[in-house]
């Protein structure tokens, strides 16, 4: 008796893929805490939640897609773009709401771009973004001559680099997307149908759900976070960089996989996104901290990508014999 | 109405993009296999004055493998051989390899294909050239590197990174002492690079001969890009927030740092970097505009191009070249960054007898 409630135990743990993720954090911080001094600082913690609020602004966008069954790794290339059109209107004008303007309306093209090609050309949304990451890489290229454009307007690092109340700037706006989104992916409709059409998107459509009109509304709405992830991008760079955000697509999707997100839709929490790319963000700050050749970062990064997939998979697996089981019974 | 919107909204980006692209008047492409010099027709009008060194009256025709033209750097790299180009009387044809050595061997065959006379290299990696040169060769082509030598090039055209490193180590290290300063360094490098790494080598090196007080806090990895600079550097000033020295491997890796210490909300005034580079506007707007960066290596990329097209129409003429030209390098301070570049309206251009005079 006693004995089965113990496995049931373990089991629950193992499937409660959050207990799992909140583990790894702590046992992450634990270590990092004993090898180094500087690690559990109020000012390391605030640098970390810094860096990685970029990353979780552009990975709510990516969790809406994933759980469509959807993804956009033009994310890295709009990054760039977006620096650059913002960065550009705020030289011109010198007035930042203007910037932010200019911004955001980069990413929403871009996510109607990428939206349309997707549900009106049919096109699979890891070819369709492939082929407009470079697209969109080229004309930031293009437009620049790959030169980097210098912020002219001061104040527009305040909200890269600024804080409120001790508080980085971008820390309170991930937080508060966190938190809307959050709310809008459990307690309202229009969260449910994007559950909905991921796991079945057949079955969705069946029950009249308008799946393509969702489908673009999300890509539009990642489109605005990955711009507005850029935008602050800008700011901490003081510039609008055409070689800016290369690779961040792959550390985007890796965090959020690791977060426990499926990548065929349907399956998956923003919290444990949220984890999955606090976890990231802890290793790679206390692997400079410790002061590990770069080289092994690569390594560790490789490591946990690899670890996020299986974990993905195993995850699949488990759910399909569950759905077996209580079938069968 | 979503296509309306939509179209609306695609104008809009598009005039953006042109707004930019006009400013700069001349755009390029990248991606392109090649892109035809549009300084041909300038070109033609020199050539009657210029074009001395030309045996026949055959225009010579070079073709340019760049290994990577999203950088600044060879930007102006190209800017200086079109420049030169232009003054010489010949053609000279550039193409990007993107930082793919396989691309780059493709290109280099198309372009001699293309019938060329000469074939100028910048190596994304040195050990797949050696084919591309025996073949070359075979055709009768000349050809010059730049940067790293591959082996059977008539002169490879670059600078010397270790010396340029230890200008930039002499330089901080006179800094220190003269301002009674003990240095705690953060080294900015990518050591992936042997280029980079020889930077680093020659920097601590010269820092070393000064005899000034330093220690170095980190060495981090860069990458050569200012958001991966920012990242590392802020993870390295947590962990040893005394530090008080930014040396880059190039502009962007010292600027990343800078703009770190920055949103660290340490005291800029007691920071002193030394950058390498001077790669172009990025580097300019830094060391002109008061910022934490003293001095920097400058390494005259215009220069470079300018010599690069000079020494493949010597390569054609079969004059005999020494196995490596080095280009001159030399620390600049705001105040002399005015002895060596002009400004023409939105520009700068390099004054080449400036360059001339440090050798």
């Amino acid at each position: 008796m006693e004995k089965t409630s113990k496995g049931h135990f373990f089991k629950s743990i193992t499937r409660f893929e959050q207990a799992a993720l909140v583990i790894a954090l702590l046992a992450i911080c634990i270590v990092f805490s004993i090898l180094s001094s500087s690690f559990m600082t109020v000012l390391n913690i605030t640098n970390v939640l810094r860096q990685v609020s970029l990353m979780v602004i552009a990975g709510i966008g990516m969790v809406l897609l994933l759980l469509l069954g959807e993804i956009d790794i033009s994310v890295g290339s709009l990054q760039a773009a977006v620096g650059i059109a913002s960065v550009t209107v705020l030289n011109a004008t010198g007035s930042i709401i203007l910037a932010l303007l200019a911004a955001l309306a980069t990413g929403v093209v871009s996510g109607l771009l990428n939206g349309i090609i997707v549900t009106k050309g049919g096109v699979n949304s890891f070819i369709a973004t492939l082929g407009t990451m470079a697209i969109i890489r080229g004309i930031g290229m293009v437009v620049t001559k790959a030169v980097s454009i210098p912020v002219r307007v001061p104040e527009f690092a305040e909200i890269g680099a600024g804080q409120l109340f001790g508080i980085p700037v971008p820390v309170i706006i991930s937080a508060a997307l966190v938190i809307f989104f959050y709310f809008v992916l459990n307690h309202t409709i229009f969260g449910r149908q994007i559950y909905a059409i991921g796991g079945n998107s057949e079955a969705a459509k069946l029950a009249g759900l308008p799946v393509q009109k969702i489908k673009l509304q999300v890509f539009v709405l990642a489109g605005v976070l990955f711009a507005l992830s850029a935008f602050i991008l800008a700011s901490r760079l003081d510039a609008g960089q055409p070689i800016a955000g290369q690779g961040f697509e792959m550390q985007v999707i890796a965090a959020v996989i690791l977060g426990g997100v499926s990548m065929s839709g349907g399956n998956g929490t923003l919290s444990g996104a949220l984890l999955g790319m606090l976890i990231l963000g802890v290793i790679q700050n206390g692997l400079v901290l410790l002061n590990v050749s770069s080289f092994y970062h690569d390594i560790v990064r490789g490591a946990v990508i690899i670890l996020a997939v299986y974990l993905d998979e195993r995850r699949k697996k488990n759910a399909a014999k569950q759905l077996l089981r209580s079938s069968n019974k | 109405m979503a296509k309306k919107v939509l179209a609306i909204l695609l104008l809009m980006f598009f005039v953006l993009s042109m707004a930019v692209g006009c400013a700069q008047k001349e755009t390029n492409q990248p991606a392109n296999q090649t892109s035809k010099t549009d300084e041909t027709s300038k070109a033609d009008e020199t050539a009657k004055t210029d074009g001395a060194e030309q045996t026949s009256g055959k225009k010579i025709k070079i073709g340019y493998v760049c290994n990577f033209m999203n950088a600044e750097w060879y930007q102006n790299v190209i800017k200086g051989a079109k420049h030169k180009a232009a003054q010489l009387g010949v053609d000279i044809d550039v193409a990007d390899a993107n930082n793919d050595s396989a691309q780059q061997v493709s290109f280099a065959e198309n372009l001699m294909a293309q019938g060329i006379d000469v074939l100028a290299l910048t190596p994304v990696d040195a050990k797949t050239l050696k084919p591309v040169i025996e073949s070359a060769k075979a055709k009768g082509i000349a050809v010059v590197t730049e940067s790293n030598p591959v082996g059977g090039e008539a002169t490879t055209v670059g600078a010397d990174n270790k010396a340029a490193g230890k200008m930039a180590g002499l330089w901080m290290g006179e800094y220190a002492k003269k301002n009674n300063m003990e240095l705690k360094l953060l080294i900015v490098g990518f050591p992936n690079f042997e280029d980079c790494r020889l930077r680093v080598e020659g920097f601590k090196e010269g820092l070393e001969e000064t005899g000034a007080k330093y220690t170095i806090k980190q060495e981090v990895d860069s990458q050569g890009l200012k958001e991966k600079a920012l990242a590392v550097s802020t993870d390295a000033l947590t962990a040893n927030p005394d530090i008080n020295a930014i040396f880059g491997i190039n502009d962007d890796s010292t600027q990343g740092a800078i703009q770190a210490y920055k949103s660290s909300g340490l005291d800029m005034s007691k920071l002193v970097a030394v950058g390498f580079g001077l790669e172009g506007s990025v580097g300019r707007e830094a060391l002109l505009n008061n910022t934490p960066i003293k001095a920097e290596l400058a390494m005259f990329p215009e220069y470079v191009g300018a010599l690069l097209v000079e020494s493949c129409v010597k390569a054609y003429n079969g004059e005999k070249l020494p196995e490596r030209l080095v280009t001159p390098t030399t620390m600049i301070t705001p105040d002399t960054y005015k002895d060596f570049y002009k400004q023409e309206g939105n520009d700068w251009m390099l004054d080449f007898s400036a360059v001339e005079a440090i050798k």
